[in-house]
């Protein structure tokens, strides 16, 4: 088969597939390493089948060793597959051009020690071709961003590996990417980091962006994508959405505010009424990540100086845009003011912090399936009765402010009126 | 973004560890500006009071304290890019002019220039370096690679070592040679040095440059980052490649300029006497043309040696039976043409120089270069020599044919000349007599040669030094350019000391390639010099065979190893056949065929074939090893 006609194959696979987009398609990929004898020495993919639609949040979700990276290597070009095939926006992975709607964040931020942050952006925006306007503009929203403006002139080999972290985000976003490429993004970063990041992805895929993921954290994964490939030994051994895998039968949860033992006891009647009973009545506890995150809030409205990393800000005003040209929370292509202004949507943020504070917090209540709730108000009450769907949030819910409720959170300035 | 900066985010002068952008610069640069204006004037005047020893003083201790002050402030206004720029600029200017105002109160002005000319230098290597950066500008991927090698060179010590070198060793070295000695030897040697460094250093500095950049962006894995984008591999390589051209392009630029300038300088001190400041002028900093001598039409040299070979066939024609190669037929033409340049003991012979016309034209000397060798005279004794141009005997003394005396022996002589002496159709015939039985109580034969080439030649003017100077830095370039590419080729594969094993030795190889052919010659003769390519590939199994079976088994490994020898050699580009250093610290034109040629061969046809071979290394190569 030649070449040509494997690529007009893979124009038409993204073409014929049913729903989305495929955006990504791994068939039958491997990848065998091989020693200087060129005997077999490891198999580190095997047979693997994957795709990726545009507009998704992809999970590759495993150990250690289970291959996520080396995957992820063969689908950018860095590694040549044993055998299989791959197909990116229809083209062989090799093709400089697809590289142009990619960002990629390796697992270790790989930086030049000697540039500086600022440095560093504008080297990677040199390589995607980017003019020096378009380069200047970008690097100053992606520095503010990710909270690197006041040390980007600092050598990148000064920083913590965290900052580093926030460089190497910056830099998978400065080309405005249709698909990104996340190779275990929140490592070494903290929980306000992380956070931050999950929000990122999560704001980048209600604006169109397709996602592929790879952590062996499983919260990270859990939070924010759509499909999930579990792999280990080189093959995947689970594949599905992320309610599928993880909907567990049997079982409901039921939240409501603190009761009294009258109310318990009354409950309990009915359940016994209908022929079954409470399994267990918690009191939720406070989130370690909210208590952290209220923390930083506090010194950052005391105006505490910190020699690294400020708390991130409002998304980069470029990356608001959706691939199809549509603008964040606007699904129909109706833009609400101007996206561009990154002080616009921190003042739209602002506009609503208090509330998106209270919606997070239940938020994060919901999803701690009854572990934590509205400052003590509520209880999580565990019952073997029929399904609640109300009470577990779906990924697809996730309101846009709540979404960037970081950027209130962690923008003390704007809060305190400045 | 910007923000106002409040109330309690306000820190004290020169004590801002959290945004060192927020002191008072102002007042560091109000105070910088009165202090330096103070060291230098108040010395100054102290100086004109002739009160050297306080001025020396005062300009010391506040030249110390305008130091340390600057430091303090670039180092807390670094965030600040004026200040960054500025800062760096001054400090430089500052470390110049405290030893050098130091250097001109104690008298000591040659350092003083030298100290003048090392800052210049960097000053304007710092200047290219800007302009470079500014080309590099355009949102080219090439472009982000190059710069980004060119930051790594700068900010990496590994390059910067040998950049500093080259900035220190042209200005100083003029005043590191003996003043006593005489000036067209300084400048001589000081063009010969200056220009060996300067080519050591870069080749040193494009060899640990281009293996390590592309060996430690493998190693700390920055090519993942790099090659992820839309960078083809080969764009890659030529980005770093361009870096490295660039780099060296500039420091030669400086270095050049540094040299001509020095060059010039030093033409300018005192000779020792009248001939050392006509050498001086006429002899180094100029391009001159050498001529052979042709025989003279009555000699029929062709005739000669057709004579010869038709004897040689006739007295052995085993050996010399049916065509002769080239090689034998320049072996007898050889031959013949030293018996040409032999004048037996009262013999006479004529020299012809033709096509003189243009060395006529010129406002200039020319110059008749010789070395006499006689057969038996012992080292250092003495010949004697009677010279006539174009039937005119020379030198003369009150209208007679002055006897011109006794030559050293086995030593070059230069006879200047005025262009009048050439004929109106531009021929120079030159007449010399050997007339050694001259010499009172000679007791031997001294019959007196002269080597074919160099033994015997006429120089005359064709250009300037500049251009001249300009050519021999575009071969230098040309030969760095290989090595850039042979080193990105060799880190492509190989780890970093490997890498630059290789590349070194491939350069030393080349440098010395001459030298390390004829060494390989002695130490296993091949035979026959004038032996066809084939029979010469097929002598090296018959012999070691041979040899093995006469049980000569060390004179047998020797063959192998020559063979090795040869072998690279041969895969190596032939440097000292592009070395321009010996010509124009002579005095000699750099040919512009020799320019075009190492461009083509060394530039083109070498690194174009390396290049190709890294290339494809690198494009089949996995950039990433085993992780799972």
């Amino acid at each position: 088969m030649t070449q040509a006609t494997m690529e007009m194959e893979d124009q038409l696979g993204v073409q014929k597939a049913s729903g989305r987009e495929v955006v990504l398609q791994c068939t039958g990929l491997t990848k065998v390493f091989r020693d200087f004898w060129l005997r077999n020495r490891v198999r580190a993919v095997d047979g693997l089948d994957l795709d990726v639609r545009r507009g998704e949040v992809f999970g590759l979700l495993g150990p250690n060793g289970s291959g996520k990276s080396t995957t992820i290597k063969m689908v950018l070009g860095l590694l040549h597959p044993s055998a299989g095939r791959i197909s990116v926006f229809g083209k062989r992975p090799d093709d400089v051009k697809t590289k142009e709607q990619i960002g990629y964040l390796p697992e270790e931020s790989h930086l030049y020690r000697f540039l500086t942050a600022r440095e560093t952006l504008d080297y990677y925006g040199r390589l995607f071709h980017q003019n020096r306007v378009t380069r200047k503009r970008r690097i100053d929203e992606l520095l503010h961003m990710v909270g690197l403006d006041a040390v980007q002139r600092r050598p990148v080999g000064e920083y913590s590996k965290g900052m580093q972290r926030r460089i190497g985000i910056a830099q998978a976003l400065i080309n405005d990417p249709q698909l990104l490429i996340l190779d275990e993004p929140t490592s070494g970063l903290d929980p306000l980091g992380t956070r931050q990041i999950k929000d990122l992805i999560v704001s980048l895929k209600e604006r169109g962006k397709t996602i592929l993921l790879s952590s062996h954290l499983l919260a990270d994964v859990e939070d924010v994508c759509d499909r999930v490939s579990i792999m280990f030994g080189g093959k995947v051994r689970r594949h599905g959405t992320v309610d599928e895998l993880l909907t567990e039968g049997g079982a409901s949860l039921i939240q409501t505010h603190d009761l009294t033992q009258e109310a318990v006891d009354a409950i309990e009647a009915v359940l016994v009424a209908h022929g079954t009973h409470i399994d267990k009545i918690d009191r939720p506890r406070q989130k370690l990540e909210k208590l952290f995150l209220d923390i930083v809030q506090q010194a950052q409205t005391e105006g505490v100086a910190t020699g690294g990393a400020r708390s991130g800000r409002a998304i980069a005003a470029f990356l608001q845009s959706g691939g199809d040209g549509t603008q964040p929370g606007d699904a129909d292509g109706k833009t609400q003011g101007n996206v561009g202004d990154v002080g616009g949507v921190i003042e739209g943020l602002l506009r609503s912090s208090e509330e998106t504070l209270d919606k997070h917090a239940d938020k994060r209540a919901g999803e701690s399936g009854g572990e934590s709730g509205g400052g003590g108000k509520n209880d999580a009450v565990g019952h073997d009765a029929s399904a609640s769907a109300e009470t577990k949030p779906q990924a697809d819910d996730v309101e846009t402010p709540d979404r960037n409720v970081i950027d209130s959170l962690i923008n003390p300035d704007k809060r305190s009126g400045e | 973004m910007n923000r106002k900066v409040t109330g309690n985010e306000r820190v004290n002068f020169l004590n801002t560890t959290t945004n060192p952008t927020r002191g008072r610069w102002s007042l560091w640069l109000v105070i910088y500006v009165v202090a330096t204006a103070l060291s230098m004037g108040v010395s100054y005047l102290l100086f004109k009071q002739e009160m050297a020893g306080w001025a020396l003083l005062w300009r010391g201790v506040l030249g110390l304290f305008v130091l340390i002050w600057l430091t303090r402030g670039v180092m807390t206004f670094y965030e600040l890019p004026w200040v960054r720029r500025f800062g760096m600029v001054m400090l430089s200017l500052e470390l110049a002019l405290i030893p050098g105002s130091i250097a001109w109160i104690t008298g000591h002005y040659g350092l003083m220039t030298g100290v003048g000319g090392v800052w210049l230098m960097a000053a304007t290597f710092g200047v290219g370096l800007f302009v470079i950066r500014l080309l590099l500008l355009p949102g080219i991927a090439v472009f982000g690679v190059a710069r980004t090698l060119i930051d790594e060179a700068i900010r990496m010590k590994i390059a910067l070592v040998f950049i500093m070198g080259v900035l220190l060793v042209t200005p100083m070295l003029p005043f590191l040679l003996d003043a006593g000695e005489r000036l067209n030897y300084r400048m001589e040697f000081f063009l010969v040095w200056s220009l060996g460094i300067t080519s050591l250093m870069l080749s040193a500095m494009t060899v640990f440059l281009a293996c390590g950049t592309i060996t430690n962006d493998l190693s700390q894995k920055h090519v993942f980052m790099t090659l992820a984008k839309p960078v083809g591999r080969a764009q890659y390589l030529f980005g770093k490649w361009l870096g490295i051209a660039l780099l060296n392009l500039l420091l030669l630029t400086v270095a050049g300029a540094g040299i001509y300038t020095f060059a010039r300088y030093m033409q300018m001190q005192p000779a020792r006497d009248a001939q050392d400041r006509f050498v001086a002028d006429y002899g180094i900093l100029v391009a001159r043309r050498a001529v052979p001598p042709l025989p003279p039409e009555s000699m029929n040299l062709n005739q000669q040696v057709e004579d010869r070979i038709a004897k040689l066939q006739q007295q052995d024609p085993d050996q010399y039976g049916g065509d002769l190669s080239v090689a034998e037929f320049n072996a007898v033409r050889g031959k013949i043409v030293q018996q040409w340049h032999t004048l037996g003991t009262r013999d006479t012979q004529t020299f012809v120089f033709t096509d003189l016309l243009p060395a006529k034209s010129i406002d200039a000397p020319l110059q008749l270069r010789f070395k006499p060798q006689s057969v038996r005279t012992p080292p250092g004794e003495l010949v004697k020599l009677a010279f006539w141009f174009n039937g005119r005997p020379w030198p003369t003394y009150e209208g007679r044919h002055y006897n011109p005396g006794q030559i050293v022996d086995d030593t070059y002589h230069v006879f200047d000349l005025s262009p009048s002496i050439i004929s109106a159709d531009g021929v120079l015939e030159v007449r010399i007599q050997n007339v050694n039985l001259d010499v009172p109580d000679a007791t031997w034969d001294s019959s007196v040669s002269f080597t074919p080439g160099s033994g015997l030649e006429l120089l005359y003017r064709v250009g300037s030094f500049g251009p001249n100077l300009t050519r021999t830095l575009l071969i230098t370039w040309v030969r760095l350019m290989f090595l850039a590419t042979l080193g990105l080729a060799a880190g492509t594969f190989l780890g970093f000391p490997v890498a630059c094993v290789l590349t070194l030795m491939v350069y030393f190889t080349a440098v010395a390639s001459g030298y390390i052919t004829e060494s390989l010659e002695n130490f296993v003769g091949l035979g026959a010099s004038a032996m066809p390519m084939w029979d010469r590939i097929l002598w090296f199994p018959k012999t070691f065979f041979a040899r093995l079976a006469e049980g000569e088994i060390w004179s047998a490994i020797k063959i192998p190893i020559r063979m090795l020898g040869q072998t690279f050699v041969w895969i190596t580009p032939a440097f000292s056949s592009y070395n321009p250093t010996p010509l124009v610290s002579d005095g000699r034109v750099v040919p512009t065929s020799m320019v075009l040629g190492a461009m083509l061969k060394i530039g083109v046809v070498w690194s174009g074939i390396v290049g190709v071979l890294g290339y494809v290394i690198f494009r089949k190569r996995e950039l990433a090893r085993v992780i799972v």
